[in-house]
């Protein structure tokens, strides 16, 4: 079986890989792209963990947020992934290497956790918080974890990138 | 460009200031991950605020609400983006001076800015008509191109000259 290294080392010398690599525009472009998704991604996350939080919009019901903010969100994620998954195909080696890039998936992954959680607990019971201006403590947390994570994510993001 | 401006330029990297941000290695990128934290803030209210115009986010809600909420965002994100700007630029004055991208941003930038604070946040207090459709879509489609603008041209200061 292939070795994850021998993996990353087959992207980064495919001809797509190499070619993004190699290129004066193809490079910047897509990740200008990565950058200015932020906005659509963790822009539209930090507004609905905001008022998770308690902090924002507190006389709207937290599912009016979410059910309009989600759609949104996702379309940026997807964004994120496309231009991410692209980058890493053409840096696939050293993102091997890179430790930042590895606490970045790590931190991506405990975002996917935190969320996963919170909908598997708090958010079952949403009836009885959904109008609340400051919804209970646990839905509290996850905004905040959310919060944290996603700002270690871009860190990592920024960092990784002094290692290329 | 201005050839009159460039001792300005090379006065700035004389400075102390140029001297700190480049002895240590650890503080550019700090700065830059700082202006990325920024770009969150500023650039997603504008989304927000941008998608509310044209009807295509939280229609229930006015628009004039979610301005009261989320400009003071914006507000922060301006607060966060201008210094560690600021800084980024002294300690790379002379490259910037030759770089054309630095220009492009600073024009977006200016043109961005006048239209929030004069088009773009009055345009979110009117009442809602049929009357304000169009005035709304102008704001938001403006208000997209320049500040997206500004974040393109700021991206290609480090990539292309």
């Amino acid at each position: 079986m292939m070795s994850l290294l021998e993996f990353c080392r087959l992207l980064d010398r495919s001809p797509i890989g190499t070619e993004i690599r190699e290129s004066s525009a193809l490079f910047p472009i897509i990740e200008g792209i990565h950058v200015l998704a932020l906005s659509l991604s963790v822009g539209l996350v930090l507004a609905t963990d905001l008022r998770l939080m308690g902090v924002v919009l507190r006389n709207r019901p937290a599912s009016e947020i979410w059910s309009q903010f989600f759609p949104w969100m996702m379309s940026g994620f997807g964004v994120m992934f496309a231009t991410g998954a692209l980058l890493f195909w053409s840096h696939a080696l050293s993102a091997y290497n890179s430790t930042a890039f590895r606490v970045k998936l790590l931190l991506l992954i405990l975002s996917g956790l935190n969320a996963a959680v919170y909908h598997l607990t708090i958010y079952r019971k949403l009836d009885d918080w959904d109008a609340s201006p400051v919804p209970p403590l646990q839905a509290r947390l996850a905004g905040w974890t959310s919060l944290i994570l996603w700002a270690g994510v871009i860190t990592m993001g920024r960092i990784m990138a002094y290692t290329f | 460009m201005g050839a009159s401006l460039y001792p300005f330029f090379a006065w700035c990297e004389r400075t102390w200031i140029c001297r700190e941000i480049t002895v240590h290695e650890s503080f550019f990128p700090a700065l830059e991950t700082l202006h990325l934290f920024g770009l969150v803030l500023l650039l997603g209210t504008i989304l927000i605020l941008s998608l509310r115009l044209l009807g295509l986010l939280m229609p229930r809600a006015p628009a004039a609400e979610l301005a009261r909420t989320f400009e003071r965002y914006a507000a922060l994100g301006l607060a966060i983006m201008v210094p560690s700007g600021v800084l980024m630029f002294i300690a790379t004055a002379v490259r910037c001076y030759s770089n054309t991208s630095f220009w492009v941003k600073m024009c977006f930038l200016a043109a961005a800015l006048v239209f929030h604070f004069t088009y773009f946040k009055r345009t979110l207090r009117l009442p809602e008509s049929l009357d304000s459709r169009w005035r709304a879509r102008v704001a938001a489609c403006g208000a997209l191109f320049l500040w997206f603008g500004v974040g393109a041209s700021g991206r290609s200061i480090g990539f292309f000259g």
